[in-house]
């Protein structure tokens, strides 16, 4: 009786262990690799329950399966044209092939420091290929740069997949910038080309001010023609036209008008400064000595 | 015995206890499935480790118990923002600044916004999702540098390289399944590198000074005009003024005229002494005289 309840306990323990080894939850993230005494069986990529044999017979691995950063340290690089480039980059990938990743790299640190090499051999002899003005101008459609280094990714890809199963989904330069030594002269050359923009907008200053000030002069002195010319000619319209109305009334008695115009310039002639000496005998003074006879001696 | 019975009776009490707490273990085993997600949350629902609901919304809900199937809560609709700030990659001892496309540097600070847009995703498809935006920020600023000149970046570029890191960014979010939302990418601090600074300020002031010459030569302008045409106005006036009395009085005079040609034609015998008369008495009244008598010596 109490060996049977031993037993049976002991059974009980033995089948919750079996199954909670033969049971495995395999999450999104992970790969499952099932081996059996050292030599794989079966990898399952997909996410859920696994069924497997129990712990000694089969033993599982999991392996990560999301994409991890790898950034590289700062590099120089040379480019065909023999410039430098400074790059700080990194890598994005993930395994694809659980089996060749474990029997090549083993694990992630390993895979770390062999992709590192791959990527920074890449992204060298990509650089090496083209010129620096292949690679930055100011053309924003231009996109050879990315285009670049999607090749990059797609050549160490190929190569990191071969040699231990790992997809590379991204290689990017972070930062693209000049050796140290070089970036002294970029900034002599970045002031020097600011003190020259800073000259040229000063003189274009002057040039648009002072073409402005001679217009205006133009002008005014061109709208001070036009009035002397309309001022002569309504002046000039007015004369004739009091000639024509004098000449109108001059023609009607040309000789009184000569009479009168005389007799209008004496006037004007003569004033307080004249001295006149006159004869009595004058016709004016015709009366002053002698009273006016009879109309018969007159006549006479 | 009172003291056997007493223990018996405790007993009786806790065997009703403990039959009860076996009878309830159950039910709360399959209670503890019961869970809520918050306003802002988002509940990622999995059975034995596979997804099978990324986006339980906020409530209370239900799943079974430990170890079958299990929640896990992201705060997903939160919008988050991250800086890209270059001056923190490299070495201490390297400038800090971006390549332009014309061999120029600049010194760039983004700020990106973003959300989780599938929870999923966002978790399983790479080991740090926001790690991973950070490089691309990093990059697509870096690539979209090298493509513009400084002087693009500086000035009138600047909206439109938001529109493109933005759109960038969210393309290769998009292929690498990372699961964000890119709500905004904006520029923080997009300038000149420190040592070469006061040259650009100075060439800013120069522009400054242009504008403001061609200010003050175009105010000039309208006061100048206004000045001469006041001036021109007035001249005119004065030359029709002149004119106009040149007229009336041609008019005056001549109407005058006529009208003493009228009265002479009437009596011209009369008239002309008469008038030679008036003529003298106001010329002699004027001029100092002196008379003779040539007749009177005579005598």
């Amino acid at each position: 009786m109490k060996l049977k309840w031993i037993m049976s306990l002991s059974g009980f323990v033995l089948a919750v262990f079996a199954l909670s080894t033969m049971l495995v939850p395999v999450s999104e993230s992970h790969i499952a690799v099932v081996s059996q005494f050292g030599k794989i069986v079966e990898v399952r990529k997909e996410s859920g329950l696994l069924v497997k044999l129990p712990e000694p017979l089969q033993v599982v691995t999991l392996l990560d399966k999301r994409q991890q950063l790898l950034p590289l340290d700062s590099m120089e690089f040379i480019t065909r044209d023999g410039r430098n480039v400074v790059a700080d980059s990194f890598v994005l990938w993930r395994i694809s092939d659980a089996q060749k990743f474990l029997r090549s790299v083993r694990n992630v640190d390993v895979a770390n420091v062999r992709l590192r090499d791959l990527a920074l051999s890449e992204i060298g002899s990509a650089l090496g290929n083209s010129p620096l003005s292949a690679l930055i101008n100011t053309q924003a459609s231009d996109t050879a740069l990315t285009a670049l280094f999607t090749q990059i990714r797609d050549s160490s890809s190929q190569k990191a997949m071969e040699a231990f199963g790992v997809t590379i989904s991204a290689i990017y330069p972070s930062r693209l910038s000049l050796p140290q030594p070089l970036i002294a002269d970029v900034y002599k050359r970045m002031s020097a080309e600011r003190g020259r923009i800073a000259q040229q907008l000063r003189a274009e200053g002057q040039e648009e001010a002072a073409k402005i000030k001679a217009d205006t002069e133009y002008e005014v002195r061109r709208m001070q023609a036009e009035a002397y010319r309309d001022s002569q000619i309504v002046q000039g319209e007015a004369e004739a036209e009091a000639d024509r109305i004098y000449a109108s009334v001059y023609e009607s008695h040309p000789e009184f008008y000569q009479y009168l115009r005389s007799l209008q310039s004496y006037e004007k002639i003569l004033n307080e400064k004249t001295r006149l000496v006159i004869s009595t005998e004058t016709p004016v003074f015709k009366y002053l000595w002698s009273a006016p006879e009879s109309r018969d001696a007159q006549t006479q | 015995m009172p003291k056997r019975s007493d223990l018996g009776n405790a007993l009786l009490d806790s065997r009703k206890l403990l039959l009860g707490l076996v009878f309830s273990m159950p039910f709360l085993y399959l209670l503890s499935g019961l869970y809520s997600v918050g306003g802002e949350q988002r509940g990622i629902h999995y059975r034995f480790g596979k997804l099978i609901n990324d986006n339980v919304p906020p409530g209370m809900h239900y799943h079974l118990p430990y170890p079958i199937e299990s929640v896990v809560l992201l705060p997903a609709s939160r919008i988050r923002s991250m800086e890209v700030d270059y001056s923190q990659l490299g070495t201490q001892m390297q400038a800090k600044e971006l390549l332009t496309g014309d061999e120029n540097l600049v010194s760039m600070k983004l700020l990106v916004e973003y959300s989780v847009a599938e929870s999923g995703a966002f978790i399983h498809n790479s080991q740090d999702a926001e790690a991973v935006l950070l490089q691309l920020a990093y990059a697509q600023g870096a690539l979209a540098v090298a493509r513009w000149d400084i002087d693009a970046l500086l000035t009138s570029g600047r909206h439109r390289l938001q529109q493109e890191l933005k759109l960038n960014l969210q393309r290769l979010l998009n292929t690498l399944q990372l699961g964000i939302r890119i709500s905004s990418v904006q520029i923080r601090q997009l300038e000149p590198p420190a040592t070469v600074k006061r040259a650009f300020e100075q060439a800013n002031t120069a522009k400054a000074e242009q504008l403001k010459w061609v200010q003050d030569a175009k105010a000039q302008r309208s006061s100048r005009l206004a000045e001469s045409r006041a001036n021109i106005r007035q001249y005119r006036l004065q030359a029709d003024a002149t004119a106009n009395e040149l007229l009336k009085r041609s008019e005056g005079d001549s109407q005058r005229l006529q009208l003493q040609i009228n009265e002479y034609s009437k009596a011209p015998s009369t008239m002309g002494p008469r008038i030679y008369s008036e003529m003298l008495e106001r010329v002699l009244d004027k001029a100092q005289l002196q008379i003779f008598s040539p007749s009177q010596d005579h005598q």
